[in-house]
């Protein structure tokens, strides 16, 4: 079989099953499922490995290149305007598309939904500019990230209490499957045609940078309406009987993602489309693996998103509520850390991730230490969440205490750890976060009667938030491990060494050339 | 000293296999007391148009560039053949460059647990009868950023079979964009093949993604010495 084929689908396999079998394994002993819930789940695992598999083939194909091209080809005109002007717009289209975006202005009434998107959008944009600004300018990430975290910190003491949680949130929403690889690759096509010695440490920081200005709209807003509730709808558990009743659920699924993923892949190509027409940077080959490119990650959205909406959701609220309705409530903790363990894995965008930080790295950074490194990051997120809801202690105790740690390590890691970490807390709170992580933690939050607004909210940040510090830890292991194996290396052999140069002169005979 | 290291010449010696496999070549080549390897990632070409159309064409390869003292090469060539059966197609390819010459201290270093006389005669001449016949080379190109697809359809018309893709720069013509320094994005495409064939397919790069096209290509070729899994 074809080589690339059977990569793919081996990781698709090996990101949807464990946390399948997890569910299923709750599901035959502390947490007995309807068969119907069941059937949901597992027709929803066998969409997830479809999708997933096409998705992540469409990311290489078309996501990537498309982003890469785009962001070399802004810095190679040299017209500061023109970069500036194209990165804002290509922030606001994209931020503006995504679906998960609608999702959140939905869940606060009290403010118009359009308001919402805009600010968020523009938020975006800003700080994807922010970010090309930096690279050119050469300005530590570090520095830029403690300046605008302090801000955050600042504003949030005026913010609404109620909103707190949703804001950070937004942070990680908005940041979805598709905005991420191509936001990535803009960052790494913008590194690409620069040969100072780091830029390679500029390849990452711009999902990083562009998680902010959410965070920031979202609190201003809150500021600014002082909105007197956020709501959540809930997902509701469908009533199942029958094979036919699950094909139904499906089959009403798809055309709204359907819509909703053209809608987010639209301004992409669109943008893509006039780079193209200017700078004619692809050739008619490479136009073509695009194309297909393009079809690959829309069938692979669409099936995933359907999948894990219609298939994941009601289990995760249901497991939730089940779990924490049983006689072992703390059994919450452990339970959640190994479902949080597992479910990263399966978030489309990480793999992109952890394949540029592998391939940008030179393999420095394997993909496996990443993924294990994210794992635990979610699993001590899962772990925090559910201790909130469980005491309803403030999401402050966690968040301040976090960020200042991840801030001042990212004075000590080597630079290209902290663009990385903070990419990856975007990159890890995306559809699998928003559609089985909450639902699974408002389930039990509802059942133990708390606070759905200010305990069970802020999941996402948290899993937005574990991952910067993780990955900075293993930038600290790698740069002791790198130190060790420097002063191992230098093994020169003790008797007097000359610095001449022996010539082989005989191998030209050996050669009869023309 | 000088007199005694010219003896055993040392070669460069490049293993291109798949992704992930590249530890595997390297912990064959410690465990003939080698430590001199370095890895790089590179893509190896698509086998037919359509699988590439589909995106499922090229593959993820390690590039394992090691040097080795000549007199280990034969051994290491079948060591690396067992293990990595590497004789297989698709399984990899070995080969070794000749070095025109080299730094005394280097050669001390690489030298140190080789005794250049103990040489296994065995071993040896049954590679030599296989390989050394058939003479190869290496064809370098390098080109502008996103032409590898032209030169490799001009290397196939003329008769090659594969190529491996490297990313590089160019350095020493940056021009400078507020802080960042830009320099041009290069592929280099290494194609190996017979010397039957190397001029051919040499000519029809030249022609179809040389300097006078937007491609911007220049070829070079080194000679080839060992080969295992051509084909």
């Amino acid at each position: 079989m074809n080589k690339k084929l059977k990569e793919k689908i081996k990781e698709a396999l090996s990101s949807v099953l464990p946390i399948t079998i997890i569910v299923f394994l709750l599901s035959i002993t502390i947490a007995p499922m309807p068969i119907g819930t069941l059937m949901l789940f597992i027709t929803g695992a066998v969409l997830l490995i479809v999708g997933m598999g096409f998705f992540s083939l469409g990311a290489d194909t078309a996501m990537m290149p498309m982003g890469e091209a785009i962001g070399a080809e802004v810095v190679k005109t040299r017209n500061i305007t023109l970069a500036v002007v194209s990165f804002l717009l290509m922030g606001i289209m994209v931020t503006i598309a995504e679906p998960d975006l609608q999702v959140l202005a939905t869940q606060v009434p009290s403010i118009p939904d359009i308001a919402i998107i805009l600010t968020v959008a523009v938020g975006v944009g800003i700080f994807l500019v922010i970010a090309l600004l930096r690279v050119l300018f050469r300005i530590k990430l570090s520095y830029m990230l403690t300046f605008f975290y302090v801000i955050v910190f600042a504003l949030s003491v005026f913010t609404p209490k109620n909103f707190i949680p949703v804001a950070f949130d937004s942070g990680g929403v908005t940041t979805g499957p598709i905005t991420v690889p191509f936001i990535m690759a803009l960052g790494i096509g913008l590194a690409s045609i620069s040969g100072d010695n780091d830029s390679q440490d500029d390849s990452f920081g711009l999902v990083a940078l562009c998680s902010v200005g959410p965070i920031l709209a979202v609190m201003l807003l809150g500021i600014f309406y002082n909105p007197s509730s956020v709501s959540y709808t809930q997902a509701e558990v469908p009533e199942i009987h029958t094979t036919q009743d699950v094909a139904a659920q499906f089959a009403a699924g798809f055309p709204a993602y359907i819509k909703e993923v053209s809608l987010a892949l639209l301004p992409i190509a669109v943008f893509f489309i006039i780079f193209q027409l200017k700078y004619k940077s692809f050739r008619k080959k490479q136009l073509i693996r695009v194309g297909v490119g393009v079809i690959y990650t829309f069938i692979g959205l669409v099936t995933f998103l359907t999948g894990v909406n219609v298939g994941f959701m009601p289990v995760g609220q249901f497991l939730g509520s089940e779990m924490a309705g049983s006689k072992y409530k703390w059994l919450l903790i452990p339970l959640g850390m190994i479902i949080g363990y597992f479910i990263v894995a399966a978030e489309p965008a990480v793999h992109v991730l952890n394949k540029q930080v592998e391939e940008i790295s030179d393999g420095a950074i394997s993909s496996k230490v990443m993924q294990r490194s994210l794992s635990i990051g979610i699993s001590v997120s899962v772990a925090i969440a559910m201790i909130r809801i469980l005491t309803g202690i403030s999401i402050f105790w966690f968040l301040i205490p976090g960020y200042a740690l991840a801030l001042i390590l990212s004075f000590f890691v080597p630079k290209i750890f902290t663009g990385i970490a903070f990419d990856s807390g975007g990159v890890a709170s995306g559809p699998m976060t928003a559609t089985f992580l909450l639902p699974f933690v408002v389930g039990a939050c509802n059942k133990l009667g708390g606070n759905v607004l200010t305990d069970a909210f802020g999941v996402v940040a948290m899993v937005a938030m574990t991952p910067l510090i993780t990955i900075q830890l293993l930038g600290l292991i790698y740069k002791y491990k790198q130190k060790i194996n420097i002063e191992k290396s230098v093994d020169i052999p003790d008797n007097n060494v000359s610095d001449d140069i022996i010539e082989y002169e005989s191998y030209e005979g050996a050669i009869s050339n023309e | 000293m000088n007199k005694e290291l010219t003896k055993t010449k040392v070669k460069v010696l490049v293993t291109i296999v798949d992704r992930g496999k590249g530890q595997r070549i390297a912990d064959i080549l410690s465990a003939h007391h080698l430590h001199f390897h370095y890895v790089c990632f590179g893509l190896g070409t698509a086998s037919s148009d359509i699988l590439d159309y589909l995106g499922i064409g090229e593959t993820d390869k390690d590039v394992v560039i090691s040097i080795a003292p000549e007199c280990k090469i034969h051994e290491l060539l079948n060591d690396i053949t067992e293990k990595m059966q590497i004789r297989k197609p698709g399984h990899g390819i070995a080969f070794t460059i000749p070095l025109s010459g080299i730094s005394c201290s280097f050669a001390q270093m690489l030298m140190k647990e080789h005794d250049s006389n103990k040489i296994e005669s065995k071993t040896e001449s049954e590679v030599i009868n296989v390989d050394l016949e058939i003479k190869h080379d290496l064809i370098l190109t390098v080109v502008n950023h996103g032409h590898c697809d032209q030169v490799m359809e001009a290397a196939r018309r003329a008769g090659a079979t594969g190529g491996t893709i490297l990313h590089a720069r160019e350095v020493g013509s940056e021009e400078k964009f507020f802080g960042i320094s830009i320099n041009p994005e290069k592929e280099i495409v290494a194609i190996l093949a017979k010397r039957e064939v190397k001029h051919g397919i040499m000519q029809a790069i030249s022609q179809a993604a040389g300097i006078n096209t937007p491609s911007k290509g220049i070829v070079l070729s080194l000679p080839v010495d060992n080969i295992i899994g051509l084909g």
